[in-house]
């Protein structure tokens, strides 16, 4: 129990330190308080893995007083400092038809928090890569290189380092309760997905695609059911913040939100490799939209720095290290045989009803009916989620293992670009369905 | 098209909702134990009887720092190196010229089925250089521990 309770601290400074940074943004930026809870849970877990980095490089012991009060206070200085009254105070009364979205989304975090609590950790890649790591991690007190030579991984801290700081709060290695940081990545993405989707279009719209992305099996899986512990839901949740804060960059007035988006990219590139190509594509595009505003100011170029700092660190110490890397993808032969393989998993994978329901169905429909008719407005959103997409086929195609690795892997690469995707649906349906009746906002 | 997107919406709506019925009638049904397990329970039923194994080891070798896995699956090694880690626990099918010497402990896991992966001059090896004891489960050897 009291375990939990540890885990449950290690959860509430992750908000604090989060938001503490999310308070240098202007008063009348404010986010919505479900967008205000996303963003700080993605810059708090940030601020905890650079800290870890940090104290790990200086030679700093990891210590429940030297990991918590520095930055706690740091918090509590902003707090005295800065103004008050960032979240934004609107109100949100559910119509019944809202009521109803809303009890299935509550219905199905609650038995996914009851799943994420009677199990200790059960997923294979949880116990073989993360949880090891952590525990190694917590055990050493530091980012010791001689853990990855000797269980031969070259995966990035930020999971590891995540669940060394719980267990240092927490004062035990208890790796039921730690599951809760994995769920709390389930419940940050729908409020986040939820919030920014109640923007651009309207309450019963947002309510109706969260409960869809909430009760898809993929994501079940790993909100708390038998793959709590992996990873991509996680990578989903930094690649969403990115893309949601990329949407809110108009015109650069705000050069806070740039930073926002390096550092969460930064954190993508420490939490999995497949976070190194969407750094990349990323960067491209803010550099683009940076030169077509003609906005190339020292703030600016600063903050565009910050996203390739952690890829940096990382490339660093795997090359000082002589850690493995997955050399393949520049030394590897093209294997265009592979073409049959990899469309059959896709089209298999895409129809896997057990795992997806009918959302790739629905999404391809929709695609296809969006193209059509040329409209091309917010096809723009699915630009960075389909070169993604095109480097992991990429992948496939070069990767030395083959067919297993496929099998293997093509529905998590598809898990950590879907609540991109199921966004555009989100906003490309209504859209079409706008002037229906049902979907209509009814007056309050 | 909204007649289409319609459908799709209340067809991904109901495919969740019915899904989640099912969930829930399972919380209450089979996987109520669940909730009655001990963690060691648990952990018996989600590892099997490789959590046996990891028990022995804690009790009655809690001073062995070098341990050699032989087993045919890499489920059991990835359990084992996690859970009995600051211990160091390495796994025959990934170690190159296996020096018994080098090991504190070795761990036949389910001998029935690793006989093929060394010569009978290993075993034979093991045998006579050391102490033996044995994990059983309904007259079936999980485990044959050489200390």
């Amino acid at each position: 129990m009291m375990d939990f309770l540890g885990t449950l601290i290690f959860l509430a400074l992750i908000y604090l330190f989060g938001y503490s940074l999310l308070r240098f943004r202007k008063r009348e930026e404010s986010f919505e308080l479900f967008e205000t809870l996303g963003y700080s849970f993605g810059l708090g877990i940030g601020i905890i893995v650079f800290l870890l980095i940090l104290y790990s490089l200086l030679g700093i012991e990891w210590n429940r007083l030297n990991i918590v009060f520095p930055p706690l206070l740091f918090s509590l200085v902003l707090f005295a400092k800065k103004h008050k009254g960032l979240v934004s105070k609107s109100k949100i009364m559910f119509s019944q038809k809202e009521s109803c979205s809303v009890f299935l989304i509550v219905l199905t975090a609650f038995y996914l928090l009851i799943q994420t609590l009677i199990r200790p950790v059960s997923a294979w890649d949880a116990w073989a890569n993360w949880f090891f790591g952590g525990k190694a991690f917590y055990l050493s007190k530091t980012i010791d290189p001689h853990i990855y030579k000797f269980a031969n991984f070259e995966n990035p801290p930020a999971t590891q380092l995540l669940l060394a700081y719980d267990y240092i709060v927490t004062g035990n290695q208890n790796d039921t309760a730690s599951l809760l940081l994995f769920y709390f990545f389930y419940i940050n993405l729908l409020l986040l997905f939820f919030s920014r989707l109640k923007d651009t279009t309207n309450v019963l719209n947002a309510l109706v695609f969260t409960s869809i992305l909430a009760t898809l099996p993929a994501v079940m899986r790993q909100a708390g059911r038998f793959d709590i512990g992996f990873i991509d839901l996680p990578l989903s949740f930094f690649f969403l913040c990115v893309i949601l804060l990329y949407s809110r960059l108009k015109d650069f007035k705000h050069v806070l939100d740039l930073f926002f988006i390096e550092f969460l990219l930064g954190m993508g590139v420490l939490v999995k490799n497949e976070g190194v190509f969407f750094l990349f594509i990323m960067q491209a595009f803010i550099l683009l939209k940076i030169f077509k505003k003609g906005v190339l100011t020292p703030k600016i170029i600063l903050s565009y720095c910050v996203g390739f700092l952690p890829f940096l660190y990382w490339t660093l110490f795997k090359n000082i290290y002589d850690i493995n890397s997955a050399n393949y993808l520049l030394h590897g032969a093209f294997q265009i045989s592979r073409f049959s393989i990899i469309g059959r998993s896709f089209f298999l994978e895409f129809l896997n009803i057990q795992r997806w329901n009918i959302i790739w169905i629905y999404f391809f429909v929709l695609l296809f009916y969006t193209l059509l008719r040329k409209k091309f407005k917010n096809i723009s959103f699915l630009l960075p989620v389909s070169l993604q997409l095109l480097f992991y086929i990429f992948v496939y195609f070069v990767t030395p293992t083959g067919y297993e690795q496929i099998h293997g892997t093509i529905d998590r690469f598809l898990l950590q670009l879907l609540p991109i995707i199921v966004f555009w649906m989100g906003t490309e349906s209504y859209e079409y369905i706008k002037g229906e009746k049902f979907f209509k906002n009814e007056k309050k | 098209m909204r007649k289409v997107i319609l459908f799709f919406i209340f067809l991904s709506l109901l495919l969740g909702s019915v899904r989640l019925a099912y969930d829930y009638i399972r919380v209450f049904t089979t996987e109520k134990q669940w909730l009655m397990y001990s963690d060691s329970q648990k952990r018996r039923e989600l590892y099997g009887d490789i959590y046996d194994v990891i028990q022995s080891v804690e009790t009655e070798h809690k001073n062995v720092n070098n341990i050699l896995l032989i087993s045919g699956d890499g489920k059991q090694f990835f359990i084992l190196r996690y859970i009995l880690y600051p211990k160091k626990v390495y796994w025959d099918r990934l170690e190159n010229n296996i020096d018994l010497s080098q090991y504190d402990l070795i761990i036949n896991y389910h001998p029935s089925e690793t006989k093929m992966f060394h010569s009978e001059e290993f075993f034979n090896k093991l045998n006579a250089t050391r102490k033996s004891s044995e994990i059983r489960e309904n007259n079936t050897i999980v485990a044959e521990i050489y200390s």
